[in-house]
């Protein structure tokens, strides 16, 4: 880490600015989850809830259907991340590494699917659903959300895999290796922050989505997160104070996972592929 | 070597007949019928309102669309939206990852908070905007006429300032998404090569410039080609902090007004076909200029 | 990384699971789903509990929506245009009934369900299409003008009645106190046709089908002038230039802040006006809205209404809880516990609802006076051109005459079609 060494006073202060730009937004979330209803329009604004309350989290308990909405919600964008991964990956590895005819129509066969707008597709796709009966069931989420996620886990991940060195499968394949059995044990795991990475965009767009969510689902159970969210409001009243504090609660989880993703994934790829080329020759 | 060699290609390709059968299996069989679906009802006469009156158009839809003025202002705006909004977050984006990539203690903390914005949901991220700009009771305002920045509350969703708000909002909400992409890209570079570079005596900004730009560039390729595809179908913060007003509508607006306020299917399927094709081609012009950038490094 | 494999392969297996359908046994039981927007004070629930307890062979369900107007219209139309058969009723905004219609989505309501006279006539009107009843009234909603009694008090005015009397007071008052005059909707959404039309039927003007048709020209000029007289209230200050980005919530917060003197807005303002938590608490009055000099004032229909889906397997099952869920008792509980105003005359003599709600006396004048919106399957396309014209008008992007005249020949064109 010698490289490109700044002052290192002017990266911190880079480095504050950056987390303040993403954090004030929150803090001030956080501080109108924390207030009475009246003081969340107070102007001047007060900086911090005087004094704290916490109604607005009792009144996102109160029905007691939203923890089962965030379970939801989890569940939905981990399947929707577990099955983007593992249609993309194979794909990307095709794509990156091997023979592949037309390999440029593929990408653009994908690149298309993400560029058609999801207002075009929910209707058709809501009469696919309803056919197969699945309407309410997490499929009809999981399904459609792997569609859209797709064409960018695939994107990465070919990029990522035409990074590494060709080395790489030539001596697992020396050693006596399948090529499948070269992406499984030499590729894959030299590949896991673009895996992490996928994982992470993919998750939160699924955890984030709106429209098919609201279409998808019927009852109060099978709502997810951002539904649950809308069913917060009124019919011209915005009760920002819960709403404010059911979006704090909703997206613990979500930095929980990230946070937990930090512990797992390894800092960089490169001391790992030194430990892969090792292990490959 | 040579000897086994058809068979090893034969054998690659195969496989990766295999690999890719999944995930195109996949897109035929839940894409096909919603994309396919849009291209018919271009070509037709349809609102679900008046389905006694459908009927076919040829290329009557697509007549109107090039003579709609809406269709057209739109369009600039949207062009106008992109590439502002992307810009920046391609330039933020690429900071916040090359300052993110180089830190030690505090990483998962930092990479954390960065997440934030693209983690909370786009209707919550467009209201809270709303609130934070509101001209009376705004966080922004509140605090720019206690710094004494500003001596009178400025109307920040009102005309002129509207879709730089708009900007605002969605350059905060969605560069982590290319931060993140861009972090994936720097991990992948390996040390050595800095290290063969400082012995060749090359300083700080020549690193960047033959060591990092050059490895990042698919990276940058990959986040510059989806965030154009996506601020091109900006919708939900549009729709909540102006309603398209004072110039700030976008395509997606318009379309969703034809498909789902109008439930015009035909002429809003016409525009979506429309979209498609617009955006495809400059995502191809774009994959062609990092190609063609390339070849000159 | 065999694990992540593995587990992938779990998922993909996992979601297949879900896709073996679960079947409905025939035990005799009628099941049907009522999709509404969301009842947070859980009287709607309450009464379907009720109602299906009484009756054994019957079990509606509650399909909770959010409240918001364009999402559950993004929704139905997206069921109702696959025919979906699971769900059986939907609250209807009083804008889509002639949509809804006229696209064969929802049944004519059959003679004898309910007793006309014993609704609200604005509410009545905007179930109707072409003379055929599609739907039964449910709540109602219509603009009110809100003040500050305090205020008007201390400087010796009496509520103004007519636009001189109220722009008088807001200089007189407003002003000097440091205060804004007058805040209304008008962001561009359908709150701005709204306000937009309460103005330009208070000064006797209309874009009904026969004025555009008989007298085009004079619905231009009542057209422009109301987008000048509007644009005047900006100008001179009594509104501020910042209403243009201001929906319900934005403009409701400034008033029950304390900073307006006069507010254009709903009923539902009021409970909050007048909580402990708000400032404004003891002070303040409703009148109908202000009108020019020797007219009437009219508010603006808002509200909801319950229809029977076309594809509904149980028609018949699905009108007799129609008419329960409509009648006198079950609107007098949700307006007891919810604050929904009812869109029964009798519930307004009803002692226990008025005693829950003591500014509903207030609000019954006021729905004497309303009017609705231009009801035609092409609404939300008139909505649109009002919404466009006007906003641009105001915020100076186009000039007012322009601007009326495009109104009146879209709108014209739109209503005839």
């Amino acid at each position: 880490m010698k490289r490109m060494r700044l002052s290192s006073t002017g990266l911190w202060i880079t480095r504050l600015a950056i987390a303040a730009a993403c954090l004030i937004p929150f803090y001030w979330l956080l501080n109108i989850s924390l207030s009475a209803p009246s003081a969340i329009y107070k102007m001047p604004a007060d900086y911090w809830p005087r004094p704290p309350v916490i109604q607005n989290f009792r009144a996102v308990f109160e029905t007691g259907q939203f923890p089962r909405n965030i379970l939801n919600s989890f569940i939905v964008a981990s399947l929707t991340t577990l099955l983007t991964l593992a249609l993309a990956s194979p794909a990307a590895y095709a794509l990156a590494r091997l023979k592949v005819r037309r390999k440029e129509l593929i990408m653009a066969v994908f690149l298309g699917i993400a560029i058609f707008p999801a207002i075009g597709m929910i209707g058709p796709l809501y009469v696919a659903m309803a056919r197969l009966s699945l309407i309410g069931r997490y499929p009809a989420l999981v399904l459609p959300y792997t569609l859209m996620s797709l064409p960018l886990a695939v994107w990465i991940l070919t990029h990522y895999f035409s990074t590494l060195p060709k080395s790489l499968e030539d001596a697992a394949l020396v050693d006596g290796c399948t090529p499948a059995q070269a992406f499984l044990r030499v590729i894959l795991p030299v590949s896991a922050p673009g895996l992490f990475t996928s994982a992470a965009l993919i998750f939160i767009f699924a955890w984030n989505e709106f429209l098919f969510a609201l279409i998808m689902t019927s009852t109060p159970e099978s709502r997810t997160v951002p539904v649950a969210l809308a069913l917060f409001a009124g019919l011209h009243e915005l009760p920002w104070g819960t709403i404010a504090a059911a979006t704090i609660v909703s997206i613990a989880p979500v930095l929980l996972l990230v946070a937990l993703f930090q512990r797992v994934a390894p800092p960089g790829s490169a001391s790992t592929l030194h430990g892969a080329m090792k292990w490959a020759s | 070597m040579s000897r086994a060699a058809p068979t090893k290609r034969r054998r690659e390709s195969r496989l990766a007949v295999w690999l890719l059968a999944p995930s195109l299996a996949f897109v035929a069989l839940l894409g096909a019928f919603p994309v396919l679906s849009q291209f018919v009802l271009s070509f037709t006469h349809y609102n679900m309102k008046f389905a006694d009156e459908r009927g076919f158009a040829g290329l009557e839809n697509f007549a109107r669309l090039a003579a709609d003025a809406t269709f057209l202002q739109d369009f600039w705006q949207t062009i106008y939206f992109t590439v502002i909004s992307v810009g920046f977050e391609l330039a933020f984006g690429l900071a916040a990852a090359l300052v993110l990539n180089r830190i030690g203690r505090g990483r998962a903390a930092m990479n954390t908070s960065i997440v934030l914005p693209w983690a909370l949901p786009t209707v919550v991220a467009a209201t809270m905007w709303s609130l934070i700009l509101n001209d009376r009771m705004g966080l922004l305002n509140s605090v720019l006429v206690k710094l004494g920045a500003i001596d009178a509350p400025v109307v920040w969703l009102g005309p002129g300032l509207a879709m730089g708000s708009i900007i605002l909002a969605d350059v905060w909400k969605t560069t982590p998404f290319v931060a993140i992409i861009l972090l994936a890209g720097l991990k992948s570079i390996p040390d050595q090569y800095y290290e063969a570079a400082s012995l060749d005596g090359a300083g700080r900004w020549h690193q960047f410039r033959f060591v990092t730009v050059p490895l990042l560039r698919p990276f940058i390729a990959i986040a510059l080609l989806f965030r154009t595809m996506d601020a091109f179908r900006v919708f939900d913060i549009v729709w909540v902090l102006t309603g398209g007003a004072t110039k700030t509508e976008t395509l997606s607006v318009y379309i969703y007004r034809m498909l789902f306020r109008y439930s015009d299917l035909g002429y809003g399927s016409a525009m979506t076909v429309a979209l498609f094709l617009i955006v495809f081609l400059i995502s191809l012009g774009l994959l062609k200029l990092l190609k063609a950038s390339r070849e000159t490094v | 990384m065999g694990k992540l494999t593995t587990l992938a392969g779990a998922g993909v297996v996992l979601s297949i699971c879900f896709l073996v359908g679960c079947s409905t046994g025939d035990d005799g039981v009628t099941r049907m789903i009522f999709a509404a927007g969301q009842d947070p004070s859980g009287a709607t629930a309450a009464l379907i509990e009720e109602y299906n307890a009484s009756h054994p062979d019957v079990e509606v369900t509650f399909q909770v929506m959010p409240a918001n107007t364009d999402t559950q219209h993004d929704a139905y139309v997206t069921y109702l245009s696959a025919q979906e058969s699971s769900i059986d009723l939907y609250s209807l905004d009083v804008i889509w009934t002639a949509e809804f219609a006229r696209a064969g989505w929802i049944r004519p309501v059959p003679a004898g369900l309910f007793d006309e006279q014993e609704f609200l006539s604005g509410p009545l009107e905007s179930v109707m299409y072409e003379g055929t009843i599609y739907a039964v009234p449910w709540f109602t909603d219509a603009g009110l003008l809100y003040y500050r009694s305090d205020l008007l008090e201390k400087a010796g005015l009496p509520v103004p009645e007519t636009w001189s009397e109220f722009t008088r007071a807001c200089t007189s008052v407003a002003d000097p106190a440091g205060i804004e005059g007058f805040i209304w909707q008008g962001a561009k959404y359908e709150g701005l046709v709204c306000n937009f039309l309460e103005v330009l039927w208070g000064r006797g003007g209309d874009i009904s089908a026969e004025t555009l048709r008989d007298s085009p020209e004079r619905a231009v000029r009542d057209v422009e002038s109301t987008i000048d007289f509007i644009r005047e209230l900006i100008e001179t200050g009594i509104s501020p230039a910042s209403v243009l980005t201001y929906k319900e919530e934005e403009s409701r917060r400034l008033f029950t802040e304390g900073q307006v003197l006069f507010l254009r807005n709903w009923p539902y303002v009021w409970s909050i006006a007048e909580d402990e938590e708000s400032s404004v608490k003891g002070t303040i009055g409703i009148a109908p809205l202000p009108h020019a000099e020797g007219e009437t004032g009219y508010s603006t229909i808002g509200g909801w209404n319950i229809a029977v889906s076309a594809y509904s397997r149980h028609p018949e099952e699905a009108f007799e809880f129609l008419a329960f869920i409509t009648g006198e008792r079950s609107l007098s509980l949700r307006a007891i516990e919810g604050g929904y105003l009812p869109t029964r005359k009798s519930s307004y003599g009803d002692p226990d609802v008025l005693a829950a709600n003591p500014h509903y006396s207030g609000f019954f004048d006021v729905f004497q006076n309303t009017r609705n919106r231009p009801r035609t399957p092409h609404y939300p396309i008139a909505s649109d051109i009002i919404q466009e014209n006007v906003h641009r008008a105001l915020t100076g992007e186009f000039d007012s005459h322009a601007a009326a005249e495009s109104i009146v020949t879209e709108m014209a064109a739109i209503l005839s079609r």
